[in-house]
């Protein structure tokens, strides 16, 4: 049995599955359409004749009615490729020494039923586990085996170092030879404009993203410890401030900065969640469904 | 002013005020510390709210600080007290010098500068309770309420509330020298309080001196000048002029005003009215004359007032002026000569004029002919002239032209030698000088030439007398020596006489010219007078002789009103003297005897007073306490003004500024 791995989870994600917009590049044909054009079953549009196009795709029917060169396009089917983008730095490790799980642990819960999930559908995954660059790849599978091992990686991981998302999704580029779904469980203290700048090229590639922002309920509300010497996990940077003082400040500034996140995600198609650690996290299965 | 402690020891409670800031220093020392996921999101925070944030720490801090000042310091029971202020157990002494002159009379807002005065004199006394205290009026006349400082302050404040301004201005010194004796007598602290407008005409140049261990204290109660008229002179010319002479009246308005002004002047002599209507400009002055001509002989009293304005003790100025039955000429000549002869014959037929044989009367006579002057004490008769008597000189053959020349006070000449008389059987003309006022009734020629006949006989003096500065030719011969010159003085005039009156010698006297000729030589030479009429100040008391045994004990004082005043009455070498007991006010008194009146007492306001204007600012004497405070201030400042209820309230307020800044801040 897997520590990030609840048998309760896995009863109740096997009636999950990936809904019809979940639509990704495969190499097995059979499950998940694909717009990738290509021989398949389903019909998917005519399209005008252009010089270079393969003659064998010309349907020759509505050449004989319509005296036009028209291709006749389908739908190919393929299985589910997911990478799963595992924020590991320092700051993923907050909550330290508390009875609530930590952005970390939470984040591997997650990653490890989403993974289960994926296999589970003979659908492959793959797992980068990242702070400042990608501490750990492991490649996009569909074993047992695969699960096994990505599962084993979760529970020997520890939080790390600094983050820099920004330079692991410009590292990890070459790495995905498919696009496919990405998935990015992060605290997200970056910049939202770099951020989306380091995640151009994937959407550009037509990869489905979706990003899930965590955030520890202390986070989102700086609970009100008194003056506190407040001690940055990342860097051991110290300050001392009153958090009640800068409570309503500190929320309209992550609002700010969940708003910026928001925007620039909906302007690029892509999906942004935020989730308290304290919330369950089959919400973000609802949205990997929708 | 120094700040004083009543309870010192406790002043080291102040180190609380510290406290807040102590554990604001200690609590951020050693805050407990919090691993915490993102330290720069969080430190772009606090820079975004540092602006609003941080001055509220601050001003939270100070707060707290101050309410904790202020409390311990009220702890410490803080005292201002002025620096002048009495020792513990010294004995303290308060003069009230206290302005009650004419100008103090002049209202400001709701009531006159002299209730302010006594007011804040009586505040003065209750606040600062001083063991003695005196009050001296400055007056005509300072009078003290007690003969030495006492500890009966209700008395005190007792006079201050019935006393009221006096129509007189003030002896200064006097007032000051009253005090300042007073104040030499005692021991103790010695505190001198002036309280006046400080008019500035009255104070101006009024510069006392204090011992240096007396303490002085101003308080100026003049805040503006209030506008006022003022008639400030009235003068008869001639001074005494007898009956059916014409007596003009020069009455001088001063207006002590930003404004221009428009007033009706009226002159009231015994009863008979007169009135002009007179412009009068800012700052500035007019004059206007009446003309009368008294019927009767004896004393005349004469009035002259404005419409009443804002501060009407001013508004009206008297005088009294003597009607003459006749004006007196004395003789200096041989009875028998001829001069003398033909003046007796002029005076009898002159009904104005007499010839003074009594010897009392001819020690001050109108006009005294002085017939062959030797040139004996020019200088004895040049002072007779400037006391106003008017002098006829003609100089014998041996006078000095140099004695001619010190009596006119004109310079000698070294050419000069004796005098000489010239006869010559033809005889001379005269020629009147048209411009002198003498001549002016014959400039039309109706009444001839006033020097018609012939001058046998002159004196040989010297025709370029006639032309030096200072002598008035009345009469020259054809040839040009000079046949009647006059020389004014300050007081009367020299007529230097070159005309014979000897009917042997000239047949002047026999020309129907002859005595109206010299009836307006004498008419025109007489002093016509440039000074008011001597009169009383207000404030004093009035005082009249009489040599007469009948009325003694019968004389009685008539006001201004006609009421009848207290009288004293002492019997003198030179008769009986009576002096009212109570002062004068301005306006005309009454002497009568038998119900009627034999003499007039003129009492007019002093002029110094008229002037409201006070000093621009409040005199420090050379000492140091002539603040701008007030009198009860300084008095409460003395006593030591408790600071405490005020640190109580200003720790209250520091606290309820800091809840409410610290419940915003939540």
């Amino acid at each position: 049995m897997h520590r990030f791995l609840d048998p309760a989870d896995i009863r109740r994600l096997k009636n999950y599955e990936f809904g019809a917009k979940a639509m990704v590049e495969g190499y097995l044909a059979g499950r998940h359409r694909s717009h990738q054009r290509g021989s398949s079953i389903e019909f998917h549009e005519f399209r005008q004749y252009a010089p270079g196009d393969d003659l064998a795709r010309v349907d020759w029917r509505v050449f004989a009615r319509n005296d036009k060169l028209f291709l006749r396009t389908f739908e190919q089917e393929t299985n589910l490729e997911c990478h799963i983008f595992l924020d590991c730095s320092a700051s993923m490790g907050f909550p330290e020494n508390s009875p609530r799980l930590s952005k970390l642990e939470y984040a591997s819960f997650f990653a490890a039923a989403l993974a289960w999930w994926v296999i589970s559908k003979n659908d492959r995954v793959s797992l980068t586990l990242f702070d400042h660059g990608i501490r750990k790849f492991l490649p996009p599978a569909s074993t047992r085996q695969h699960l096994h091992d990505l599962l084993a990686t979760l529970e020997t991981n520890r939080p790390g170092s600094n983050t820099s998302i920004t330079e692991t999704l410009a590292r990890a580029q070459p790495l995905l030879k498919r696009k496919g779904t990405l998935v990015i469980l992060s605290d997200f203290f970056t910049e939202p404009a770099a951020l989306f700048r380091a995640l151009n090229p994937y959407i550009h590639r037509g990869f489905r993203i979706h990003l899930f922002h965590l955030l520890d309920p202390s986070e989102l509300n700086l609970d009100d410890r008194g003056l506190s010497r407040f001690i940055d996990m990342e860097t051991n940077d110290q300050l001392t401030v009153h958090p009640h003082a800068l409570r309503d400040a500190w929320q309209q500034e992550l609002l700010n900065h969940t708003r910026a996140l928001r925007a620039l995600a909906s302007a690029r198609r892509a999906d942004y969640a935020l989730t308290s650690t304290a919330d369950p996290y089959f919400s973000l299965f609802d949205r990997l469904r929708d | 002013m120094s700040l004083n402690f009543l309870h010192p020891a406790l002043l080291g409670l102040l180190a609380l005020a510290g406290l807040p800031l102590l554990v604001h220093l200690l609590s951020r020392a050693r805050p407990p510390a919090y691993r915490f996921s993102n330290i720069e999101f969080l430190r772009r925070v606090l820079r975004s709210t540092a602006r609003i944030r941080r001055p509220k720490d601050w001003l939270l801090l100070a707060l707290r600080s101050l309410a904790l000042f202020a409390l311990a310091a009220a702890f410490s029971w803080p005292f201002l007290i002025s620096n002048s202020a009495s020792l513990p157990g010294e004995k303290s002494t308060v003069i009230l010098l206290v302005d009650r002159t004419a100008s103090m009379a002049a209202r400001e807002g709701a009531g006159s500068r002299f209730d302010s005065a006594c007011a804040q004199a009586t505040r003065f006394l209750e606040q600062s309770k001083p063991d003695n205290a005196n009050l001296i009026w400055i007056a005509a006349e300072p009078a003290a309420a007690f003969p030495e400082p006492g500890p009966n302050l209700e008395f005190l404040t007792d006079k201050l509330k019935q006393a009221h301004p006096l129509p007189e201005a003030g002896a200064l010194t006097a007032a000051f020298d009253l005090a300042l004796r007073q104040l030499a007598k005692v021991g103790g602290h010695r505190e001198l309080i002036i309280i006046s407008d400080f008019q500035a005409s009255a104070w101006r140049d009024f510069a006392p001196s204090f011992p240096t261990n007396i303490v002085v204290r101003s308080q100026r109660v003049a805040t503006s000048s209030p506008p006022n008229v003022a008639v400030s002179r009235l003068i008869p010319q001639p001074t005494e002029p007898v009956v059916g002479q014409d007596l003009t009246l020069l009455t001088r308005v001063r207006n002590f005003s930003a404004d221009a002004l428009r007033t009706q002047l009226t002159l009231d002599a015994d009863g008979a009215r007169q009135s002009q209507t007179i412009e009068l400009p800012a700052w500035g002055e007019a004059e206007c004359a009446f003309v009368i001509r008294p019927a009767t002989p004896g004393p005349m009293a004469i009035s002259a007032a404005i419409e009443p304005d804002g501060f009407p003790a001013d508004d009206a100025r008297h005088c009294v002026v003597q009607i003459r039955e006749s004006l007196r000429l004395a003789l200096t000549t041989a009875a028998d000569s001829p001069d003398a002869k033909i003046l007796g014959k002029l005076a009898k037929s002159l009904s104005w004029l007499e010839i003074a044989n009594d010897p009392a009367i001819a020690k001050r006579p109108d006009f005294q002919f002085i017939s062959a002057w030797s040139g004996e004490a020019p200088a004895e008769l040049r002072k007779s002239a400037l006391s106003g008597t008017t002098l006829i000189v003609r100089p014998a053959a041996a006078c000095p032209l140099a004695a001619i020349r010190s009596l006119l006070q004109v310079p000698a000449d070294p050419a000069d030698g004796p005098l000489a008389i010239i006869a010559s059987p033809a005889g001379w003309a005269a020629i009147p000088e048209e411009s002198h006022p003498a001549n002016q009734l014959f400039r039309s020629g109706d009444f001839g030439n006033p020097f018609a006949g012939t001058f046998r006989e002159r004196l040989r003096l010297p025709a370029q007398l006639a032309a030096l500065p200072g002598i008035r030719p009345i009469a020259s011969f054809v040839d040009g020596v000079p046949a009647l010159l006059e020389c004014p003085t300050e007081g009367a005039s020299i007529l230097l006489w070159n005309l014979p009156l000897d009917p042997a010698k000239t047949d002047w006297p026999t020309q129907g010219a002859f005595l109206p000729a010299i009836a307006e030589i004498f008419l025109r030479t007489r002093p016509r007078g440039t000074a008011e009429p001597a009169y009383s100040l207000p404030g004093n008391s009035l005082s009249w002789s009489s040599s007469d045994p009948a009325h003694a004990g019968a004389v009685t004082l008539l006001g201004p009103t006609s009421e009848p005043l207290p009288l004293t009455e002492t019997t003198t070498a030179d008769g009986t003297r009576w002096h009212s007991k109570t002062p004068a006010i301005p306006g005309i008194y009454r002497w009568q005897f038998s119900g009627q009146p034999i003499a007039f007492t003129a009492v007019n306001f002093p002029d110094s007073e008229s002037d409201l204007r006070p000093l621009e600012a409040t005199p420090a004497f050379g000492k140091l306490d002539a603040s701008n405070d007030s009198l009860v201030r300084q008095a409460a400042l003395a006593q030591g003004l408790p600071l405490w209820p005020w640190l109580a309230l200003a720790a209250l307020l520091f606290l309820i500024l800091e809840s409410l800044v610290h419940s915003r801040s939540r």
